[in-house]
């Protein structure tokens, strides 16, 4: 069944929103979203921390343990995982899945060894694109400050290579502006790849995730759908409603 | 007043659940606690020879569970529990990966508790691993007797695996599920139950799954 996933940005603790990848706007505290999406029964939660890579700040497991206690739904945590035992205390402390990125990079040992002792379905690679200047999307690290050479489509087979049970894809010009999907680099890595894609970067509403399904992607995610509110960006935590959503469950 | 005392006249179940070291044990406890159980954490064989339910939850790769059982100990009071004391016992996931003998996904022999060996799924139409929400079709009589009233619509729960259990004698299969292949999704035999999927992440769904196995007495 395709899932809709809500992404919870954490700086420092706090739940914040960014606009393409910049810009972070206070939204609150992440456990009222959470305790909110609890109970609107979502099909699963994203928690990113984004300034843990930049600050090598450890994962916040008191967070994951809380978030363990309140809500009954399955959920992802990454931001600055760099180690073995890092991973294992978030897989540990209650998350389902650990989201790495920056360490795919430097540490190739680690996806092997987590997906030997935990399986690839606790292991998701994060990868986050944008669009060059002269066209082509390349994969960006350290929340789209460094290029990399890689295309979307290369990467993600090569993730795929090292093990990881999952990819979340995020289109970085597209986050936080509710402008649409790129369904176009969402189908090419779909189809390159064997395991579960999370299309993430966005999205404005039901039909979105209706395309998505269609092409197949295994799930959906949003951040600033589900965080805020009309123009003005007023923070309102919601979901879909699941009668009206046909299409994106059935 | 003894603990034990108090807690069977305060009318509250006492569930242990196994901590092999491996994942959501936390998850398990809060959601157990939610239906109003009264948690114990068993690390090592005293603790679980004085379990009167057992859970085995996991995540993580099936030579990674044996081996920690087997680190731990564990291994004598868990059969002892099930086939001596015969007290119901449900593995959830890995851990219930762990009730059968053998797996594709790694070496190691299981606990042997059930004629299960586990199974990688075929890659083929589906994506592997199973990631998300999908249905249990429970068997009528496991239906009757593990759920007390009956229930009102499909149930569905979390999944994440890519192994999954394989039996040759069906009368063990109480729940399958459809993805891609059929697969069994829930085993059960006299005091054993194993279920692939997730009950802790699997909100409602899954607190009316524990709140069941808590009333539990075994297969008739």
């Amino acid at each position: 069944m395709f899932r809709v996933i809500p992404v919870l940005l954490i700086d420092q603790g706090r739940l914040v929103k960014t606009r393409k990848f910049s810009k972070p706007k206070y939204v609150g505290d992440p456990m009222n979203a959470v305790r909110i999406f609890n109970e609107k029964e979502v099909d699963e939660l994203l928690l990113i921390d984004i300034t843990a890579t930049e600050r090598r700040t450890e994962p916040r497991l008191e967070l994951i343990q809380d978030v363990g206690s309140e809500a009954f739904v399955p959920f992802g945590y990454g931001g600055g995982v760099r180690t073995f035992e890092q991973a294992r205390s978030v897989l540990r402390a209650g998350a389902e899945k650990v989201i790495l990125q920056e360490s795919i990079f430097t540490e190739p040992d680690l996806v092997p060894r987590l997906v030997h002792e935990f399986g690839s379905q606790a292991v998701v690679a994060s990868i986050d694109y944008r669009k060059r200047f002269w066209g082509g999307n390349r994969v960006y690290r350290h929340r789209g400050r460094k290029v990399t050479a890689w295309a979307p489509v290369d990467f993600a087979k090569h993730c795929e290579k090292t093990g990881v049970g999952e990819i979340f894809l995020t289109n970085i010009d597209r986050e936080g502006t509710r402008e649409g999907i790129d369904l176009t680099e969402a189908r090419a890595v779909i189809e390159a790849v064997n395991i579960p894609v999370v299309v993430h970067g966005g999205a404005k509403g039901p039909e979105d995730f209706k395309e998505l399904r269609a092409l197949g992607a295994s799930a959906g995610a949003a951040g600033a759908l589900f965080v805020f509110h009309g123009e003005m960006d007023s923070v309102l935590i919601s979901y879909l409603d699941r009668k009206q959503s046909s299409g994106i469950w059935d | 007043m003894t603990l034990d005392v108090y807690l069977v006249y305060r009318k509250r179940t006492v569930v242990t659940i196994v901590d092999l070291g491996l994942g959501n044990l936390g998850s398990v406890a809060n959601i157990l606690r939610r239906i109003d159980a009264s948690v114990q954490i068993a690390q090592t064989s005293r603790e679980i020879d004085q379990a009167t339910k057992l859970i085995l939850p996991g995540v993580g790769a099936f030579q990674s569970g044996v081996r920690k059982i087997d680190e731990l100990g564990l291994r004598g009071a868990l059969l002892s529990a099930a086939l001596e004391r015969k007290i119901p016992l449900l593995g959830i996931c890995l851990g219930g990966q762990l009730l059968g003998t053998q797996s594709e996904e790694g070496s190691g022999e299981g606990l042997g508790l059930l004629p299960m060996r586990v199974k990688r799924f075929v890659v083929g139409q589906l994506r592997v691993p199973h990631v998300g929400w999908s249905g249990v079709e429970y068997a009528d009589p496991f239906l009757k007797g593990f759920f007390s009233e009956p229930l009102p619509s499909p149930r569905r729960y979390y999944f994440v695996h890519s192994f999954h259990f394989s039996v040759e004698d069906s009368s063990l299969i109480q729940g399958r599920t459809v993805y891609g292949e059929i697969f069994p999704s829930v085993l059960a035999h006299q005091n054993l139950i194993a279920a692939q999927f997730h009950p802790e992440k699997s909100h409602r769904f899954g607190m009316e799954f524990f709140a069941a196995f808590l009333k539990w007495k075994g297969m008739s």
